[in-house]
């Protein structure tokens, strides 16, 4: 016994930093898939759930934002100076209501699994694309992506997710309201978990104190929106560099409501956002403290 | 035993201040984003282990030090240190904005550590 005390200061701290290191490594460096995204589930008439998405796509609703099958999506860029911040505006009228799509990094539903914007707008030959919520960052929170049900654990009651339907509506719902599993029989291509939402029927929702769980208030930012005729925007902004500082949520969300959104929602910011048009980066990513892009692990897109 | 104590408040000062250094340094490099465990961590093996091993040493007019188990005093350090790492850990995902099941892992370990260490000083001194 006279040993113990030193031997078991050994043992256990050895044991507390390895277990550290592991953790660490599980939080950023391990991959794990969970599913190889099938992007051709939602057609995959043999698949109910998915089939369940794709007939029940709120096909009785007419209301303005209800899209319609046309030629290919207009896409018009824009920069703007607002607060000391370059903000980049992509205005989309799509082309169809599926033309706004989503998609993983390496094609792969899972925990770190990452690639950079670029990459992935580049694997799926899209021509405008944003950052998306970074699911892969969180343990829990609906995951649908074109049709399919990923993840359907509630993140917390009160979490804002964007939903967007098979007919190009866009809806905020709160995860403690409806399940993931009755929103993909609603008709459910995309939901997004992130927020929290900025417009809700026009109206902004956030305050000048709101912020995202423990970040200061300027920040870069990615948002999306839809107006009343069906037009998109996909709004990034840059942030953290002293060319631009970087917007609050507040003033994001009175930015995307000038636009004349009337459903807005935040996603992933930080060193996340990014927007890519073309193969080109559109704004300027910060990674740290130089101007790179992050890997996420999903996007938002439009295909050629 | 007063000068193996003096001996383990120190490195446990030192420990704090090291905490300390690192959650400024962490936060300096987070564009902002604060978390409170991280902030405070100093505070845990300073108020945990190197302020009572040090007025142990140093105050009474008897030895209070041969009231303490080595043995539970070490299992102690531990469940200490585990909710250090714990702290540590829980800042790092708030300024990274994730999540991570294992976080539950050090709290669980610091509860039985510190039960353990407080069952063992008990037999201790009824010895």
């Amino acid at each position: 016994m006279k040993h113990f005390p030193k031997w078991w200061t050994i043992f256990s701290t050895a044991a507390l930093l390895m277990f550290s290191v592991y953790a660490i490594a599980d939080t950023f460096l391990i991959s794990t898939v969970y599913a190889v995204a099938d992007d051709s589930a939602s057609q995959n008439t043999e698949n109910p759930i998915a089939t369940a998405a794709v007939t029940s796509a709120r096909t009785d609703e007419t209301d303005d934002s209800t899209l319609s099958n046309e030629a290919a999506s207009s896409i018009t860029l824009e920069e703007y100076r607002l607060d000391d911040t370059t903000v980049y505006v992509a205005a989309i009228v799509p082309a169809s209501a599926d033309a706004l799509k989503t998609a993983f990094a390496q094609n792969a539903y899972g925990r770190n699994v990452k690639a950079k914007t670029s990459e992935i707008a580049a694997s799926v030959d899209a021509v405008l694309a944003i950052n998306g919520d970074f699911y892969g960052a969180r343990e829990s929170g609906y995951v649908i992506r074109n049709g399919v049900l990923y993840r359907s654990t509630m993140c917390s009651a009160d979490q804002e997710d964007l939903v967007i339907y098979a007919d190009g509506t866009f809806e905020i719902i709160t995860e403690g309201e409806i399940s993931a599993e009755e929103l993909l029989q609603n008709g459910a291509q995309q939901v997004l978990c992130f927020g929290p939402a900025l417009i809700t029927d026009g109206e902004i929702s956030v305050d000048t104190n709101d912020e995202v769980d423990k970040a200061m208030a300027d920040n870069p930012r990615t948002a999306i929106g839809v107006l009343s005729d069906g037009r998109l925007v996909m709004v990034v902004s840059d942030g953290r560099t002293d060319e631009s500082e970087g917007l609050s949520l507040y003033e994001l969300a009175e930015f995307m409501q000038s636009l004349g959104c009337v459903t807005a929602y935040n996603l992933d910011g930080g060193g996340s956002s990014t927007m890519v048009y073309e193969g080109e980066l559109v704004n300027n990513p910060t990674s740290g403290r130089s101007i790179k892009e992050r890997a996420v692990s999903d996007i938002i897109y439009i295909a050629y | 035993m007063r000068r193996t104590f003096m001996k383990t408040g120190l490195i446990w000062l030192c420990i704090s201040a090291f905490t300390g250094v690192f959650s400024i340094i962490y936060e300096m490099f987070s564009h902002g984003v604060y978390s409170m465990p991280m902030m405070l961590a100093f505070l845990i093996p300073l108020c945990g282990v190197s302020l009572p091993c040090i007025w142990a040493a140093r105050t009474g007019r008897g030895d209070r030090t041969k009231r303490i188990s080595l043995s539970a005093l070490a299992v102690w350090k531990s469940a200490v240190l585990a909710l250090l790492l714990g702290c540590i850990f829980a800042g790092v995902l708030e300024i990274y904005g994730t999540t991570n099941r294992l976080l539950a892992v050090y709290f669980s370990a610091a509860g039985v550590l510190s039960a353990a260490a407080g069952v063992w000083q008990t037999w201790h001194r009824q010895e």
